[in-house]
């Protein structure tokens, strides 16, 4: 017999879903902020365009193939039951037993449009559009539909093996982060001549859209709990908490590292601490918050020192706190979390074993993602090109690419 | 783990009351 609807869960999970699409918009605002004023509009454009070909690529098999029933039982990848939504309708689905299927679907759909754009920050400057669209094409289909079915889908191998990944450490910003470092080496630094620097063009835009993201990750975060409850309260403090401290310690980092308080870096530890509370937003209490949030200021801010060590240009630093922030999170889900949260104990509660388990979580996600998105951008290398020209990187994406300028 | 979190914020507020307050040399460099 189907179960019931609940007016109160279905109203919260509509809301967090659109908190959730509202993100994309932010990151475009965030990353649009970072990069240089003649690429602001080709920043952007990544991820508005993702915005518009993840909904539709979601509904016509990116959702099944992360949702539908298992195939052969192995916990790899969805069947195509649910192809082009058929049988996804207004009654409760096998996710959640009080919200239509179709609000299920739509809160997933937008954490399917995020993660792909998050990447973008990586090759922001430099890739040709053509091969963005391509990459992303192949990517939500490759990467992470079959990711989000490990650990979210009918059987996922990662589930039944008892994975924590309450709203995406693993399935949105280890995929992530992971696919933008390989991007960043697959693709090469961006010219640089001798008086260019690769300072944010205007940090206003950075502020604004880091604000638009901790808005929306309320939805993020709260609406996994798939209800109108107190695990979406615990969710929804633990975030915030977490950025805030997050926030505050990449702030001082910055402080004592280059003598001044920076803004660009309340922003970026503000997002940082989102990444690394995200897996365990749902298990973990509000002093835990603290520390993941210190861990994810002190850790990230580090990571960015190493990239730069390494000369990988990750443009906009996508996996200093994306892949590492989400690192941190899943590894600390397995120490920090709690019974009295969600039932699910970590070291501290007493289950040493959670954080083996959470650490195979976080290598399969790092080996499977790094190794396809190496395959998706050799392959378009070899076909269509991945970057633009140097003279078109020169005059930038804004005008080579799309024919317009953001700033007259 | 609250110890914890109470310590971690105070490691903060100790850097706040050491630093400079100011970023060297870069109210020069904006008067110029």
């Amino acid at each position: 017999m189907p179960s019931a609807i609940d007016t109160g869960d279905t109203a919260w999970v509509l809301t967090s879903t659109a908190l959730v699409m509202l993100m994309t918009p932010g990151l475009a605002l965030f990353y649009g902020g970072l990069v240089r004023r003649k690429n602001v509009l080709s920043t952007i454009m990544h991820s508005m365009f993702i915005l518009g070909l993840v909904s539709v690529t979601w509904v016509l098999f990116g959702y099944t193939l992360a949702f539908g029933k298992d195939v052969n039982g192995l916990g790899i990848i969805g069947g195509l039951d649910y192809i082009g939504l058929q049988g996804v309708g207004k009654d409760p689905g096998p996710y959640a037993d009080t919200i239509p299927h179709t609000v299920f679907m739509a809160f997933q759909m937008m954490f399917a449009i995020i993660t792909p754009a998050l990447i973008t920050g990586a090759f922001a400057e430099r890739k040709r559009f053509k091969a963005f669209v391509l990459f992303t094409l192949l990517w939500s289909l490759f990467v992470y539909s079959p990711i989000c079915h490990w650990v979210w889908g009918d059987n996922g191998w990662l589930l039944q093996l008892g994975a924590l990944d309450f709203a995406g450490g693993t399935v949105v910003h280890i995929s992530s982060g992971v696919a933008a470092l390989v991007a960043a080496l697959v693709l090469g630094p961006r010219v640089k001549r001798e008086s260019d620097r690769f300072d944010p063009h205007d940090i206003r835009l950075v502020v604004l859209g880091a604000g638009l993201l901790w808005f929306g990750w309320f939805g993020f975060n709260g609406g996994s709990a798939l209800g109108a409850n107190g695990l979406a309260a615990n969710a929804f403090v633990v975030t915030n908490t977490a950025a805030g401290m997050a926030a505050i310690t990449w702030v001082t980092m910055s402080w004592l590292h280059k003598g001044s308080p920076s803004v660009i870096g309340a922003a970026a530890g503000g997002v940082a601490g989102l990444v690394a509370i995200t897996p365990a937003s749902g298990f973990v209490d509000a002093s835990a918050a603290i520390i993941i949030g210190f861990a994810a200021g002190v850790v990230c801010y580090g990571a960015i020192l190493l990239r730069e060590r390494l000369k990988v240009d990750d443009a906009l630093d996508v996996w200093a706190v994306h892949g590492v922030g989400g690192t941190i999170g899943a590894l600390l889900t397995g120490v920090f979390a709690v019974a009295a949260v969600n039932g699910a104990s970590g070291l501290i509660d007493g289950n040493a074993g959670q954080l083996g388990t959470q650490f195979v979580a976080v290598a399969a996600t790092w080996i499977y993602s790094g190794v396809v998105t190496f395959i998706i951008l050799k392959a378009i290398d070899l076909t269509i090109g991945l970057r633009v020209g140097e003279d078109e990187e020169e005059a930038g994406l804004d005008a080579s690419q799309h024919g317009e300028v953001a700033w007259a | 783990m609250l110890i914890a979190a109470f310590a971690s914020f105070a490691a903060l507020v100790a850097v706040w009351v050491v630093v400079p307050s100011s970023a060297a040399g870069k109210c020069e460099e904006a008067l110029d």
